[in-house]
């Protein structure tokens, strides 16, 4: 649990509970989405401790194999209840390769197949994204195998002309991925039919409201494409034809661009499903809200009923070019960073009032317990088994900035109303935000609690207790057994592992609250910036890419 | 100044680095009655005074292992009779000085952000 010894008088543990949510089931989901976990499919399980403990027992091995971490991580205690104590469940270090490995926004980029073949971590990563993009049926399980290979060349195929290399690093960005599958010529013609009960048809209608989406569709696909006349002609009043569109809505390739525009919406935050290629009344609504985000962000000119089209009976069509198209699917801002987000809101924020902090502050905390309380519950959920939050950085980062004087004033306003799924962007941004703090804070909690706190570390029958300058004294009883030797070994290590990293980031807080006399909450938003600094520093010039070992571990 | 900042402010005072002695790291392990030792809350014994006062016909307290590294990084060892490198407490000293190396790593970085 967060606490901060000796600030016990100025911070509540109202104010610190805040930052003890989600990670519990963010190291879940990443150790299910690799195939480390199983996550059980009765209902309120989601999944026991000794499972858990063996999934961290084995990423943690193959981690170390593939160098990602040092292998103090093998020598870890777990947790006897990781949901209680989730800080013990992974070191920050391994948290954060974690992070990177599943993230589908360019920063990791596997090496060639070479010497990943045998790294059993890596080919996770690589079934990881196959599996999204419905490649791969079965799950990650760290084997090369022939459906591996297929997948892979199944992908080669669409996109071409394609080194190996190439491809590797399109199955790690998204992004990238899409538009060169956009203008592959597999999927130049390409449209998506669904059949969809909504009410709002007749305002999509092709034929009539909405005539629209076929003049956008000629501009967006090629002069003579076939998919556009087909379209055209068999949605015609008194040439329709029922038949051809209930094919086309079992056609694969439609289910796979489907796969590709859920995926987008899942790593831009407007998706929280299923990614199972089928449009349904999730998947609709997260681009209803795309729609409505886009507008906020400065880009009224996306239309939804450009985007989809209602055939007739409960058919639809959808035109993924226009999409991929008018959000900017391609824009990549170098410029904007965690700490770039992180310093602009905290500017906003500066020039508040108090009241409108103490405003901020309330809505800020009441989006975050939102978005981890529907979370926590879908997770439990056999029915929503399988809904995701994405926990990439980088698309969530370029959303935020292009409306992120608008997200501002929508946390302003007195009443924010969480319901709405409209306000998505909020929760999002909250959960951003929050997700970096909750780090720093932790890693804060866990320096102050070695320097303040009693330094005496009692396993079962040894106890060490270690001075402010870290002289150290050992206490063991005479016929001491292996048991208690790694009992006590696995305290000290986790006791010191990453301390340098903490300690040097809780310095820094210290420093800061000190010489610019700041309160808890600007204060909280400090320690966000400082850690993705730090990890800068650490790590890497650039924010994750390049990501290399720290040499203290 | 807020009332958080001044709490940091009179934590840093309090540390009393002058009196800490950051040049030499003294890792000590023992048996015996390590409760009378290591479980009086408040009052700190240093390593380097046990050793010195110690008195092996009056105290139920055996020294195991002894590691006293210097400024200049020299490096004293001493292991009671009989230890071998196989034996579990040879393993557990080890282990010891390799964690107090770490943490003095950690809070000389501390300390050096803290006055930088």
């Amino acid at each position: 649990m967060l606490s901060f010894p000796g600030l016990e008088d100025i911070v509540s543990q109202d104010e610190l509970n805040v930052f003890d949510n989600g990670r519990y089931e963010e190291v879940v989901q990443m150790l299910s989405d690799l195939g480390y976990l199983a996550i059980s499919e009765e209902e309120g399980i989601i999944v026991d401790s000794d499972q858990l403990r063996s999934a961290v027992k084995a990423f943690r091995k193959d981690a170390v194999r593939a160098s990602l971490i040092g292998k103090s991580g093998l020598d870890m205690p777990f947790p006897d209840d990781p949901k209680e104590d989730h800080e013990g469940i992974l070191t920050y270090r391994e948290f954060s390769v974690l992070q990177l490995l599943v993230s589908l926004d360019g920063d990791f980029t596997l090496k060639p197949l070479a010497e990943i073949r045998t790294l059993g971590v890596y080919v996770r990563v690589l079934q990881y994204r196959f599996h999204l993009l419905g490649l791969l049926e079965s799950h990650p399980d760290g084997f090369f195998t022939d459906e591996l290979r297929l997948a892979l060349n199944k992908l080669s195929g669409w996109l071409g002309n394609v080194s190996v290399i190439e491809l590797l690093e399109l199955t790690g960005n998204l992004k990238k991925l899409i538009i060169r599958l956009k203008e592959s010529r597999a999927f130049a013609d390409e449209l998506v039919y669904f059949r969809f009960r909504n009410e709002s048809s007749n305002r999509f209608s092709i034929n009539g409201s909405n005539e629209e989406f076929l003049d956008r569709l000629k501009k967006d696909m090629r002069k003579n494409s076939s998919g556009f006349k087909e379209l055209k002609l068999k949605s015609k009043p008194g040439k329709y034809d029922r038949q051809f569109f209930d094919d086309r809505c079992n056609d694969p390739d439609g289910k796979f661009v489907m796969r590709l525009l859920q995926l987008s919406q899942w790593t831009s935050g407007y998706y929280l499903g299923r990614i199972d290629g089928e449009l349904g009344e999730l998947t609709f609504s997260s681009f209803l809200q795309l729609a409505q985000g886009e507008a906020e962000n400065g880009n009224p000119d996306f239309k939804m009923n450009l985007f989809v089209g209602y055939i007739a009976d409960d058919f639809w069509v959808v035109n993924p070019h226009y999409l991929i198209d008018e959000v900017k699917l391609s824009e990549t801002d170098t410029q904007v960073t965690t700490s770039a987000v992180f310093e602009s809101f905290s500017q906003e924020y500066e020039q508040l009032d108090s009241p409108d902090k103490e405003v901020v502050d309330k809505n800020m905390r009441a989006a975050w317990k939102s978005m981890n309380v529907g979370f926590s519950s879908d997770l439990k959920s056999s029915a929503h088994r399988f809904r995701r939050i994405y926990y990439g950085a980088r698309s969530l980062l370029q959303s935020f900035w292009k409306g992120l004087k608008n997200i501002f004033r929508r946390l302003k306003d007195k009443v924010i109303d969480l319901a709405s799924g409209l306000l998505n962007q909020v929760k999002n941004f909250a959960k951003f935000i929050y997700r970096e703090i909750r780090e720093a804070l932790h890693i804060f909690s866990r320096g102050m609690k070695f320097l303040f706190g009693s330094r005496k570390l009692v396993s079962t029958d040894c106890t060490t207790r270690f001075d402010f300058d870290m002289d150290s004294i050992t206490g063991s009883p005479e016929a001491l057994t292996e048991n208690s030797l790694k009992e006590h070994r696995q305290l000290l290590v986790a006791a010191t592992t990453g301390l340098t990293f903490c300690l040097k980031l809780t310095g820094r807080i210290i420093r800061l609250a000190v010489i610019a006399g700041m309160g808890w909450h600007k204060l909280v938003l400090e320690a966000g910036i400082m850690l993705r600094k730090l990890i800068k520093e650490c790590y890497s010039e650039k924010e994750y890419t390049g990501f290399v070992i720290d040499p203290q571990e | 100044m807020s009332a958080l900042s001044k709490k940091f402010e009179s934590i840093v005072n309090g540390m009393n680095l002058a009196l800490v002695d950051f040049t030499t790291l003294d890792v000590l392990t023992i048996s015996g009655n390590i409760k009378s030792i290591l479980s009086k809350e408040g009052k700190i014994i240093k390593p380097v005074d046990l050793i010195l006062n110690y008195d092996a016909e009056k105290t139920d307290v055996r020294v195991e292992a002894f590691t006293h590294v210097d400024f200049d990084q020299d490096v004293i060892q001493f292991y009671r009779d009989g230890i071998q490198e196989e034996d579990l407490t040879y393993k557990l000293h080890q282990q010891a000085v390799e964690s107090s190396k770490a943490a003095r790593l950690g809070v000389l970085t501390f300390i050096k952000e803290v006055v930088s």
